[in-house]
């Protein structure tokens, strides 16, 4: 997670966190809780995991303050860190799952909507979220970490120790499924193509 | 960026924002700037393992009780 093109910010910031200062953590805190948290809960879509695997990465970072190198990318490390926390997450899931007897899932669709799709004002906002939801996991988590935070692919590919390519295709994958997902609500370019 | 990353950054800017709660966000703060600079507690070792080694105990337990009525 190094790199010679470091945000001036980034850069103070692990300056101060590596001599332990308080303020640069919660300058990090407030300038990357709400992305990681949004990130969280469309990744795991539960508010009380999101908060826990939240609080862990941060958890992380305070822990691992004075072991960062001067130029590491704060983002990047961040997301790497909430990124493998999701998966140990899936992962006791899906054991718990099959311990359980593969009992059948309680989130059945239905029409009621879940606290994530209750903030959406709009039919489109709407379908955009559940299309959102509807991906795949793996091509969910590059249209998050590209489209919403705004990573490069080659970022992305660092996060989640893939190739470069690997994101670029799974990104042209997610495009391509949520075009079909959103149906009317997808950009008219999308509907064309 | 590329085309399809363009296309998905234009189209997640429509989605809802999302944020944690005031109290929740103080909250996670401030258990997390404690351990600034220091390194892993006990106790954060400690607790993964006691719960792993509950969970397994109690599934062995739900195996044998299954294994008896089975026999």
């Amino acid at each position: 997670m190094r790199s010679a093109a470091v945000d001036p910010d980034e850069r103070a910031w692990c300056d101060g966190l590596r001599r332990g200062e308080t303020t640069a953590f919660d300058a990090v805190f407030a300038a990357y809780r709400r992305r990681l948290y949004g990130y969280l809960v469309r990744m795991t879509r539960r508010r009380d995991v999101a908060e826990d695997l939240l609080q862990e990465t941060f958890m992380r970072l305070a822990e691992h303050a004075k072991q960062l190198a001067a130029d590491t990318r704060l983002s990047a490390w961040l997301f790497t860190i909430a990124h493998r926390l999701v998966v140990s997450w899936a992962r006791a899931q899906a054991v718990r799952a099959q311990l359980a007897g593969d009992l059948p899932r309680r989130d059945v669709p239905n029409s009621d909507r879940s606290p994530l799709e209750a903030l959406c004002d709009s039919q489109a906002q709407l379908a955009l979220e559940r299309g959102f939801a509807a991906l795949p996991e793996a091509y969910r988590e590059v249209a998050l970490l590209v489209g919403i935070e705004g990573l490069q692919p080659a970022e992305v590919a660092e996060i989640l120790g893939i190739r470069a390519d690997a994101v670029r295709q799974r990104l042209a994958r997610a495009r391509a499924q949520l075009a079909g997902l959103l149906g009317e609500h997808a950009p008219a370019a999308w509907r064309t193509a | 960026m590329s085309d399809d990353a363009d296309e998905l950054a234009q189209l997640s800017r429509e989605l809802p924002r999302i944020d944690l709660d005031d109290a929740s966000a103080q909250r996670i703060a401030h258990r997390a700037r404690v351990a600034v600079g220091r390194r892993r507690s006990l106790t954060r070792f400690g607790e993964p393992a006691l719960i792993i080694l509950f969970e397994v105990s109690v599934l062995m337990w739900v195996l044998v009780k299954v294994v008896q009525v089975l026999r």
